[in-house]
């Protein structure tokens, strides 16, 4: 396998993954927007902090109205994160490494970009607002179910597994240091500050409130909630568990042989970070700290990553 | 006349270099005027990929910069054993046809400016022998030999619309003046003992045209001589490009200084 | 982008042949208005269908091609979004007794084209025996001088061809351009296949249309063979593109995929232990065939084009030691000639000793003076192209442009009359095209593709049938507002 194709590969899906995130982040703010106008200005400002696009923002607009946010995220050219962005770069790295995927995945990515695309660059109102995001999700599933149903088990699977679950560990870590930030700004303030209806924002961008829900008896808790996006293995957003997939499949494309490899030895180091905190901590007991330093690691990982299997020359 | 010869260029890059190589084209043959009794070619900071002859029969060596490398040295060391052949080389077989040295290259084309050089040239060619020594002559007195005024991507044209160069210009005028009257004729690079110690010798250039029943004759036009015991040739092409002696590729964010050091001693003396 | 789809409304009066008139010869009917036996069976077919039902489909077929990627980018056009080649559903069909001739006639003219690139570039044989001049070689950019003496692995030169034909009437082919440099169209041909299966799974079932799906699997054997040492077992191809924002971008990935070899770029390439390899996650790989989709000019900036980034550094040198064969060869270019053309029936008898199948159109080269005299006397009978030109760009159809073209384009010829031939205008032939009010007759033309290894030729069956798809128009150029239909070679 080409290390330049690995190079698109892992890319296309960090872009696959990072558009259906960003998605669902417009989506759980356009819901706040609808159910509850209480704190929704704090609510855009922290999801345009979490996608790392609130100075491109503040160039164009002064004043966070929900629409604007929403057009903003979803196509302003200003903005490097916007959804049309994000997807034409994904189609891009498809392109290049159309040789190997499958042609389920390829055209099913194909029709993802020339349809959503299509959509976003015609005028959007907002009644279509939750359609767009919805059918986009739904054209991604697309593309991973082919993915894991057509690919064959190759490294060229697991390099699209490595970059979609890279790209999730630094997305779930974000939502929840940015929330910590914003929510509480103030240590000494007990959980209870943040509302329910944040907490279920949170687990809503994570399209993990079912799940929440189901396992914790319908009790929204902080320090429950914090484990299950930080430590549970079986929700697949976790950080836990993107991470276990990382070590999994370093450890595929090795072909067991990881003793000498860099990016896995850094990975297992991030686990044991990862693994230091304890359940029964309080819910912000040095949380931003804990945070940031796995974000940074993990953004080493990457790099290491694209050195490791000759991403570039 | 036995030679000493040892030629060493060195590279220094700094900055980022992704990718780097050289493609080397020092090592002569042995011919009716020179014999090649030792001769090595040795590279520190690089690797010898491949030698292979190119379509004038020279032998191209292809070296790869090693990838931690900033500094490249590029050297060889010879001894030939040169004979005096009365300025006839009758060396050569490579697989051109001859009417492809008939053709002028980007380096000789001919402009405005040539071409009136052409026309003012003031004598015609009983003997054709004489009269291409009288064009060698003429170019040599018209265009004066100043190294630093040209470079190694000057054409012919634009060396005669300044009236100065070095021995590269020279011989690409008289190629291009030779190539106007359809005569077959090629450019060569090589080392050339000169009479005085001169402490900045570089590699020399001169021509070959090719006479029917003669063969290849050798003009130097800027010594305006023909080539002796005194030349080792190692290059042939139509013209400097063909026959570059070190041209490199290198990729990345940097910048080059590079220096040749030469030196021919004659064992003799 | 809607303009490229032709929306079509339902029409009560529906015949699918009540339009159709045309003047020369069609492929569908012939001149007592009958249709043909080739056609017979589809025709039938066709008329049974529903016409509200056909357009959909053709609908369809032109979202399939979207989503499949099968997209081109026109030079020149600042326009940068991706275009469909308009396809059309009616097939083209040709006897399996008429195919026997273009497959000869094609298979003998690779042949004859491979002996003279071998003659051209060693002992020039051809020139000795006065039959082509020299001066067509003396000042030709295209005849490498790099080649000159070398002999590439198994003297194979033209690994893969495309050779552009006409019929002007029954069993009557003209030869209009051979593509040897790096000829392409071959993933559309192979496309339409799959759509026309895909659209009419019937017709495949009842009637006996060749396979021309073998293509890849031919190609990646024909590539493997010309491997440049015998002694590699499984010798390792891969695909060469310029990159992804090539016009030709999805043919190279695609042929690419079909073969399941790499698809390489420049950057992935470098010279280790004296072979072209390439970077892989686990480290550099030797590669032993290079199909190249890019031109010559641009293989290796030590060699060619010094500002090229497309290519490798030392390719050239690689190669020149016997250890790679590039297809096409470098310097294959000399016999895409449009002057050298004209010589190619002469190549036949000259190397081969047979008689030309294929017809030669006539050629007059603007360099000689009476033939340029002949050019600006005629302009308004003739096609003028440029020598090295392709793609239908600065060219000149005498009959079907204005006074002002045609004096702009004299100049042009006056001012470099050695950049120019001419032909006569042919009468292409025409073939039924979906149109809202039922089939009309539109020009088409046939590049069948074909691969030559030492002992073997393999030709398509059928080819790419390019269609004009503007009335009346010549030109079938995909740039020029041309489209594409399949091709069906039809068993008794």
């Amino acid at each position: 396998m080409l290390g330049n194709t690995a190079d698109s590969i892992f890319w296309m899906f960090r872009y696959l993954e990072r558009a259906e995130n960003v998605s669902r982040l417009i989506e759980t703010g356009f819901q706040l927007f609808l159910t509850s106008k209480n704190n929704i200005k704090k609510e855009w400002q922290s999801i345009l902090k979490t996608t790392g696009s609130e100075n491109y923002y503040y160039d164009q607009n002064q004043s966070l109205d929900s629409i604007s946010v929403i057009k903003f995220m979803l196509k302003d050219p200003s903005n490097p994160n916007n959804i049309l962005t994000i997807l034409d770069k994904a189609r891009n790295n498809a392109k290049r490494s159309r040789v190997s995927l499958t042609t389920e995945v390829w055209e099913a990515t194909n029709s993802c970009w020339i349809e959503t695309s299509q959509r976003l660059k015609n005028n959007i109102y907002d009644k279509d607002i939750q359609n767009i995001l919805f059918e986009l999700r739904e054209k991604i599933a697309l593309i991973i179910g082919y993915l894991n149903n057509t690919m064959l088990r190759n490294e060229i699977l697991y390099f699209c597994y490595l970059g979609t679950f890279i790209e999730r560990f630094d997305n779930t870590a974000r939502i929840l240091d940015v929330r910590h930030f914003l929510f509480m700004p103030n240590t000494m303030v007990k959980n209870d500050v943040i509302n329910e209806t944040q907490w279920e924002a949170i687990l809503r961008s994570l399209s993990a409130y079912r799940a929440y829900m189901w396992q914790n008896q319908n009790e929204l808790n902080a320090i429950n909630i914090s484990n299950f996006l930080i430590l549970d293995d079986k929700m697949p957003r976790s950080l836990k568990f993107s991470l276990d997939q990382i070590l999994k499949n370093i450890k595929l494309i090795k072909n067991n042989k990881v003793k000498n490899s860099d990016s896995f030895n850094l990975g297992l180091s991030i686990q044991s970070k990862l693994l230091s905190r304890k359940r029964n901590y309080s819910y912000d007991f040095g949380l931003h700290n804990y945070l940031d330093k796995l974000i940074s690691s993990n953004i080493k990982l990457g790099n290491i990553i694209e050195d490791e299997f000759n991403f570039h020359k | 006349m036995l030679l000493n010869i040892n030629y060493k260029t060195e590279y220094k890059i700094e900055g980022i270099l992704n990718e780097g190589y050289q493609r080397v084209i020092l090592i002569p043959k042995s011919s009716n005027s020179q014999k090649i009794i030792e001769w090595n070619l040795n590279i520190e900071g690089g690797i010898k990929e491949i030698n292979s002859k190119d379509h004038f029969s020279n032998s191209v060596n292809l070296i790869r910069m090693n990838d931690d490398t900033n500094t490249i040295n590029i050297s060889v060391i010879g001894k030939v054993e040169t004979i005096n052949c009365n300025g006839v080389f009758n060396d050569y077989k490579d697989s051109l046809p001859i009417w492809s040295y008939t053709q002028q290259t980007k380096l000789t084309m001919p402009g405005k400016e040539l071409k009136n050089f052409f026309k003012k040239v003031p004598f015609k060619n009983d003997n054709l022998i004489e009269y291409l020594h009288s064009l060698s002559n003429y170019i040599r007195d018209k265009i004066e030999y100043i190294p630093g005024t040209t470079n190694y991507k000057t054409t012919a044209e634009e060396a005669v619309k300044i009236r100065k160069g070095v021995c590269q210009d020279h011989t690409h005028i008289f190629l291009s003046l030779v190539r106007m009257d359809n005569l077959p004729c090629r450019y060569i690079s090589g080392f050339f003992l000169p009479e005085t110690k001169n402490q900045d010798l570089a590699m020399h250039a001169w021509a070959e045209v090719y006479i029917d029943d003669l063969g290849w004759v050798g003009f130097d036009i800027s010594n305006g001589i023909s080539p002796d015991e005194k030349y080792v040739s190692v290059a042939k092409g139509f013209d400097y490009n063909d026959v570059v002696p070190i041209k490199g590729v290198l990729k990345g964010m940097f910048t080059e200084k590079h220096k040749s050091k030469l030196s021919i001693k004659s064992i003799n003396e | 982008m809607n303009a490229e789809i032709r929306n079509f409304q339902y029409d009560e009066s529906f015949n699918p042949l009540k339009d159709y008139v045309c003047k020369g010869y069609d492929e569908a009917i012939n001149d007592k208005s009958q249709i043909r036996i080739t056609y017979k069976k589809f025709l039938k077919w066709f008329n049974n269908q529903n016409y509200s039902e056909l357009s959909k489909k053709d609908l369809d077929a032109n979202r399939l091609f979207k989503i499949t990627g099968i997209t081109f980018n026109v030079y020149g056009d600042k326009d940068d979004t991706e275009k469909l080649i308009p396809f059309d559903m009616v097939p083209r069909i040709i006897s399996s007794l008429e195919w026997e001739k273009v497959e000869k006639g094609v298979s003998q003219r690779i042949r004859a084209i491979n002996s003279f690139l071998n003659d051209i570039y060693h002992n020039q044989e051809i020139i000795k025996a006065k039959i082509l001049p020299l001066e067509l070689i003396y000042k030709n950019p295209a005849y490498l001088f790099q080649m000159v003496g070398f002999r590439p692995p198994n003297n194979i030169y033209n690994h893969i061809s495309g050779i552009d034909l006409i019929k002007t009437k029954a069993s009557e082919f003209y030869v209009l351009e051979d593509n040897v440099r790096v000829p392409s169209g071959i993933s559309y041909m192979m496309k339409n296949r799959d759509i026309m299966i895909n659209l009419f799974p019937e017709l495949f079932a009842e009637l006996p249309i060749r396979n021309s799906k073998l293509y890849p699997r031919n190609l990646s054997k024909f590539l493997k063979k010309s491997s440049p040492n015998s002694n590699i077992k499984s010798p390792v191809v891969a695909v060469l593109t310029p990159g992804v924002n090539n016009s030709a971008y999805f043919e190279h990935s695609y042929l690419a995929d079909q073969m399941g070899v790499e698809l390489v770029e420049g950057i992935d390439l470098s010279i280790r232990k004296g072979h072209l390899s390439m970077r892989t996650i686990e480290g550099w790989k030797k590669i032993d065939v290079l199909y190249r989709r890019i031109d010559d000019e641009y293989l290796d900036p030590l060699w060619f084009k010094e500002d090229s980034l497309l290519g490798v550094p030392g390719l050239m040198d690689v190669y020149r030691k016997g250890n790679i064969t590039i297809a096409n060869a470098p310097g294959t270019g000399i016999a895409d000639d449009k002057a050298i053309y004209s010589y190619v029936p002469e190549m036949i008898k000259f190397y081969l000793g047979e008689q030309p199948i294929l017809n030669n159109v006539q050629t007059f080269r603007c360099s000689h003076k009476t033939e340029l005299k002949y050019v600006i006397e005629n302009i308004d009978k003739l096609v003028v192209k440029e020598v090295h030109g392709s793609g239908g760009y600065g060219m000149l159809i005498g009959p079907f442009s204005s006074k002002k073209e045609i004096e702009n384009f004299k100049r042009k010829i006056l001012a470099n009359p050695k950049k120019y031939i001419a032909q006569p205008t042919l009468a292409l032939s025409t073939c039924p095209v979906f149109s809202k009010t039922g089939l009309v007759p539109r020009h088409v033309d046939l590049r069948p593709f074909a691969l030559l290894s030492k002992d073997e030729v393999y030709v398509t069956p059928g080819g790419l049938t390019r269609v004009a798809l503007k009335k009346g128009s010549l030109v079938v150029n995909s740039s020029q507002g041309g489209g594409t239909k399949d091709t069906w070679v039809i068993d008794k």
